[in-house]
């Protein structure tokens, strides 16, 4: 059997006597595209943070590339190939865009923390910086703090620095969240341009991108998975429907 | 590229404001008379203070309220060496950096569980315990009276030919330019990235795969031997050291420098020791009232100038700055969907 790139076994969170994740298991292959979807509060945000270790799961575990990660910290967790983009942007707003890029180059490169060498002096990660804001089109905001920047720019900001580090397995939480409209075709397209070595988790609301690009759809219901399958596969489900159906009418909106 | 240019030629400016900044601190002792040289001596020493303060409000994002821990253990540390054991200049100093990092190796762990305010109210208690311990050590410290007539230290080689007033402050400024210089060295390595980007979202820094607890403790580690330098350095300069070096006060005497002067800029906790120094010496001699002023002065800075004085300029840039990006982003700003416009008003 080939090496799976990432297998949740029976996890399962509980907040405060509270249920968020119910026995999640699912197995993502090398390569795949794989979306997570289901109604507000299905916890399918708490599911990428048990899997990027800023949550410890209350049972279960979790398997990268063949490496049980359930008790490694997150930054560590990154050792292994892993990087995940928030709801929220993942940038740090009053650093500048290059700071930004840096940041995510620089990660391990100097012994002793970093305390050994000089940004500035670093010529190469400046040129490698260089190319990755050319990459993404983002020289001419280079030296501009975050905060001043859209949200559209921001997200690219964080996307362009998880793809500098060249992740193996790639969490994306609502990526398209908060872009306009037309901006998401050029997103989609960007998204398909990830070489297929890269493994790709995403949570998306957008139906748009989901099935644009995720090879697999998992669907998550209450904490529990009620359906896996070929996007077509899980359209089809009645029992999804049905979840989405009734989330839709207890809350008034889809 | 205009941009190169222009941060060239700031390059250039900058490089002629040290050369000017370090001809007037090499010549002050000749157009200075004793009291303004001690004055300006004691703005050294309490700007490196404010500095290494900085290093954990300003670039890491802790604020501190119990940096003295470290300003009085280097004090006591050179105090006892000088005095009881005759220890020389350098070793005493060593000895009196490694005292700091090793007090915030210890202390590290517990204050670090915390940030925010709780980090603040934490590094208070720790430094209030060492102040009582100090106090209650009679035997060895000297208890509330402290130690008196510790000598002050001389340059051998100009020990002949300048009173001891400019010597020391020779002294001081050497210290203390070298520790700036390797502070600047800290802040511009991708150490000092990282400091930053902590200050700015911690949880996003670990989710690159840095060690944040532990930049965090070597940051701390850091902070109390450059902190414990400067006490040292004031021991030396008072010929005393006592438990007043180590009260909060003079903890919250940094933070005010430092936050007046520019928090998390490099030069601004040394501006902001000047304007509280010369306010404390120069404004006491014509009021008594002069902590009054200190606190107009403060109010004034956090209310129009958030980010401290040396920012001034910083802040007349970024307007220009975003008058330019508006050109920039007009076309795209048009088009952008009514839901956009509210997440970027948030």
């Amino acid at each position: 059997m080939a090496e799976t790139a990432l297998q949740l076994e029976h996890i399962t969170k509980t907040i405060g006597g509270l249920t968020i994740l119910d026995d999640v298991s699912l197995t993502v292959m090398p390569g795949e595209r794989r979306a997570v979807i289901g109604p507000n509060g299905a916890g399918k945000t708490t599911l990428l943070n048990v899997i990027a270790g800023f949550l410890p799961p209350s049972r279960g575990r979790v398997v990268v590339f063949g490496r049980d990660v359930t008790r490694l910290p997150a930054h560590r967790r990154v050792d292994v190939g892993l990087l995940k983009t928030n709801q929220q942007p993942a940038v740090f707003r009053e650093l500048t865009v290059r700071q930004n890029i840096l940041l995510a180059l620089l990660r391990g490169r100097h012994p002793l923390l970093g305390l050994t060498a000089l940004v500035s002096l670093d010529r190469e990660v400046q040129r490698q910086a260089e190319d990755v804001l050319e990459e993404w089109d983002l020289l001419a905001v280079a030296d501009d703090e975050v905060r001043h920047l859209p949200h559209g720019y921001q997200r690219r900001v964080e996307l362009a620095a998880r793809f500098a580090m060249q992740p193996r397995l790639l969490l994306l939480d609502e990526p398209a969240a908060g872009l306009a409209a037309e901006e998401i075709p050029g997103f989609i397209e960007r998204l398909r341009r990830l070489p297929r070595e890269v493994t790709v988790v995403l949570v998306e609301h957008s139906m748009r991108v989901v099935f644009a690009f995720a090879d697999r759809v998992t669907v998550l219901h209450h904490g529990a998975v009620l359906a896996d399958g070929t996007p077509e596969a899980v359209q089809q489900d009645e029992r999804v429907q049905e979840a989405y159906l009734s989330g839709a009418m207890r809350r008034g909106h889809a | 590229m205009p941009m190169e240019q222009m941060s060239r030629l700031r390059q250039r400016w900058q490089l002629l404001a040290y050369v000017v900044a370090v001809a007037a601190l090499l010549l002050a002792p000749a157009v200075l008379s004793t009291y303004p040289l001690s004055v300006l001596t004691e703005i050294l020493i309490f700007g490196l203070f404010a500095m290494s303060l900085n290093l954990l409000l300003g670039y890491t994002g802790l604020p501190t309220l119990g940096h003295s821990a470290f300003f009085g253990a280097g004090g006591y540390v050179v105090g006892l060496l000088a005095k009881y054991y005759q220890v020389p200049l350098g070793p005493a100093l060593l000895l009196a950096i490694l005292a700091g990092v090793v007090l915030a190796l210890v202390t590290g762990p517990i204050v670090l569980r915390t940030s925010g305010a709780y980090f603040l109210m934490l590094t208070l208690s720790l430094t209030q315990v060492l102040f009582g311990v100090v106090w209650l050590a009679r035997g060895v410290t000297g208890g509330d009276d402290g130690l008196p007539g510790i000598p002050t230290p001389q340059l051998a080689f100009l020990a002949g030919s300048l009173e001891p007033t400019a010597n020391f402050y020779y002294l001081a400024l050497a210290i203390v330019v070298v520790a700036i210089a390797s502070m600047a060295w800290v802040v511009r390595s991708s150490f000092g990235l990282a400091l930053l980007a902590i200050r700015e979202n911690e949880r996003v820094v670990e989710g690159l795969g840095y060690p944040t607890w532990l930049v965090k403790y070597a940051v701390y580690a850091l902070a109390g031997g450059y902190g414990a330098l400067a006490g040292a350095l004031y021991t030396f300069f008072k010929g005393y050291v006592g438990p007043g070096q180590l009260s909060w006060l003079v903890a919250g005497e940094g933070l005010v420098m430092t936050i007046v002067g520019g928090a998390g800029t490099f030069w601004g906790p040394m501006v902001g020791a000047a304007v509280v120094l010369l306010l404390r010496y120069e404004v006491s001699t014509f009021t008594q009232r002069w902590l009054l002023i200190l606190g107009l002065i403060f109010i004034a800075t956090v209310v129009l100038m958030p980010r401290g004085i040396v920012r001034l300029p910083e802040r007349l840039r970024e307007v220009r700055a975003r008058v330019r990006r508006e050109e920039l982003l007009e076309p795209v700003a048009g088009e952008r969907q009514p839901a956009e416009q509210v997440v970027e008003r948030s």
